[in-house]
């Protein structure tokens, strides 16, 4: 769909037209910085809450826990924590962990025994020069993944187990442009991607007299670089609201997975929070 | 990287291994190479009296190519998605599928268990147990099956035999033939009966490959094959006879159009 250039130009002016509007008490400082890409944590007591309904919480101001109750509530129990290990003036370190299990026959028991656990650990560090525009962040994320589960019907009989281990570099570079408003470039590149799974089922046939077991074996590797995507987005940070909205070329990343996959995919970025 | 390749390979298993199916290029080369044998009187007898010595074995082996067949018809069935077997079709071809659509590392594999009819057909352990393993990736053009009879008890023409061998079979999908050889022991004499068989099973008629030494090769149909008096096909490298013959004494006629070879 081709824009006309009108159209072509209130979307380009729309990022300045919103950095205008913005209140006096707009922020981009040490008092409550940017936590999602930094090595920044919220601040004590201070809450955060996204539109898809991940919460966060300061519980110092160098530890934050995180996690998304509606997920909880289904059973798919998940945490997040973040802790700011070391900081100065310019440098900050922070290391974080988390976990999200789920077994979609906690739902419904018409569905299947599938375990699933997902456990990613990351090491951040941010560089914000005195009295520069600009701050450096740079990622690096391993993300544990586990799933097994079986089926046992009077002749059918599967199983199965899968493994992954991923790596991923994403460094951040965060242009602000005002108190409130800030280019945000990302980039998420992987540096490895393995998945081992192993499978089995069993069918009786021919009245029992034919049984069949199948095996399978499946490996994934992806070497560096093979998978990676670029993100360009618009962020605005107000006093309690937060919003990003970008575009982002490159591989498509399975949510709360760090999966990179295929490649040459536009996506669309759209990130929507509150901190209070 | 050393430590992403730690944290990557030190945690997961490593994938087990396939199991690598018997070449069956030969074997299926025995029968669509043709014969090279000639058919006279020295040969044709040798020949006879050698499939009347093993009438038994040949009844049994056949008796056990047609379990060999109805098991691998279930394993092409549930490979086959048009097919009712949907369970296998579901996890064994989307492993099929897997070997090709991730790496050279992956693949499915299937292992089948028939239990033996033994003499009346019945549902029971011990008549022993055909077991045979395929790659499921390798179901393009053929399905190859491996494995062994396992004290497996069946009712050939000559009667019940209980038959202990290794197997290499092979399904051509173009023609649905059945090529199978099999090595092994006929349990029921006094004392283990060895063999060695080469056969064919093709709509339902049975070819079998048979070296008569310092003749070469036949290719031996023996629908007719009968204790007594009875018929064999025989094809050698210059056409297919029909050959009749008496056990007792051993003598017969074979005839090609309008050759006719009497012997002895």
């Amino acid at each position: 769909m081709a824009l006309t250039p009108r159209a072509r130009g209130a979307f380009a002016a729309l990022p300045l037209a919103l950095a205008l509007v913005t209140p006096a008490a707009a922020w981009y400082g040490d008092e409550r910085p940017v936590t999602e890409y930094s090595a920044e944590t919220l601040r004590a007591g201070e809450w955060r809450l996204y539109l898809l309904g991940q919460l966060e919480y300061g519980i110092t101001d160098d530890w934050e826990l995180g996690t998304m109750p509606i997920a909880d509530l289904i059973g798919a129990i998940n945490l997040a924590t973040k802790y700011t290990v070391w900081r100065d003036d310019t440098f900050a370190v922070a290391l974080s962990a988390g976990f999200i299990t789920f077994d979609p026959s906690g739902w419904l028991e018409a569905l299947p025994e599938v375990r699933t656990w997902i456990v990613p650990v990351a090491a951040q560090a941010s560089w914000r020069p005195a009295s520069a525009d600009f701050s450096a962040h740079l990622g690096l994320h391993y993300t544990g993944l586990y799933t097994d589960g079986e089926i046992d019907l009077p002749d059918v009989y599967l199983n199965g187990v899968g493994k992954g281990g991923i790596i991923n570099l994403i460094p951040t570079l965060e242009w602000q442009q005002s108190q409130s408003f800030a280019w945000v470039f990302q980039a998420n590149i992987s540096l490895a991607q393995r998945f081992v799974a192993q499978g089995q089922s069993r069918v009786e046939t021919n009245d029992g007299r034919t049984t069949i077991d199948v095996y399978g074996d499946a490996e994934l590797r992806t070497g560096v670089f093979e998978h990676a995507n670029l993100t360009a987005s618009a962020q605005w940070s107000w006093e309690s609201l937060n919003l990003r909205l970008g575009l982002g070329y490159g591989s498509l990343e399975v949510p709360y997975a760090g999966v990179l996959v295929l490649g040459g995919s536009l996506v669309p970025e759209f990130n929507l929070s509150w901190r209070f | 990287m050393i430590l992403s390749a730690a944290l990557l390979a030190g945690c997961l298993p490593e994938p087990r291994e396939v199991p690598e199916a018997p070449s069956t290029a030969a074997l299926i080369e025995r029968f669509t190479a043709g014969a090279d044998g000639v058919l006279d009187a020295t040969s044709t007898t040798a020949l006879v009296r050698g499939l009347l010595d093993d009438l038994v074995v040949i009844a049994a082996a056949v008796a056990l190519v047609a379990e060999v067949d109805a098991t691998t018809t279930e394993l092409d069935q549930a490979d086959d998605p048009g097919s009712g077997s949907n369970a296998l079709t579901a996890e064994g071809a989307a492993l099929g599928e897997s070997r090709h659509a991730l790496t050279s590392d992956a693949g499915a594999w299937a292992e089948v268990t028939h239990i033996c009819p033994g003499v009346d057909g019945s549902l029971d352990r011990a008549n022993g147990r055909l077991r045979l393993r395929t790659v499921l990736a390798d179901f393009d053009e053929q399905i190859p099956a491996w494995g062994e009879a396992d004290g497996c008890r069946v009712s050939g023409s000559e009667g019940p035999a209980t038959i202990d061998a290794d197997i290499n079979s092979v399904l051509r999908r173009a023609d649905s033939a059945l090529y199978v050889e099999m090595t092994g022991d006929l349990r029921d004499a006094a004392a283990p009966l060895p063999f060695a068989l080469a056969l064919r099973s093709l709509d339902g008629a049975i070819t079998l490959h048979r070296i008569v030494e310092g003749s070469g090769s036949f290719l031996i149909g023996v629908d007719r094959l009968e204790d007594g008096r009875g018929a064999v096909s025989v094809r050698d490298a210059l056409g297919e006879w029909l050959c009749t013959y008496s056990q007792d004494p051993l003598r017969g006629t074979c005839r090609r159009g309008a050759e006719v070879l009497q012997w002895p």
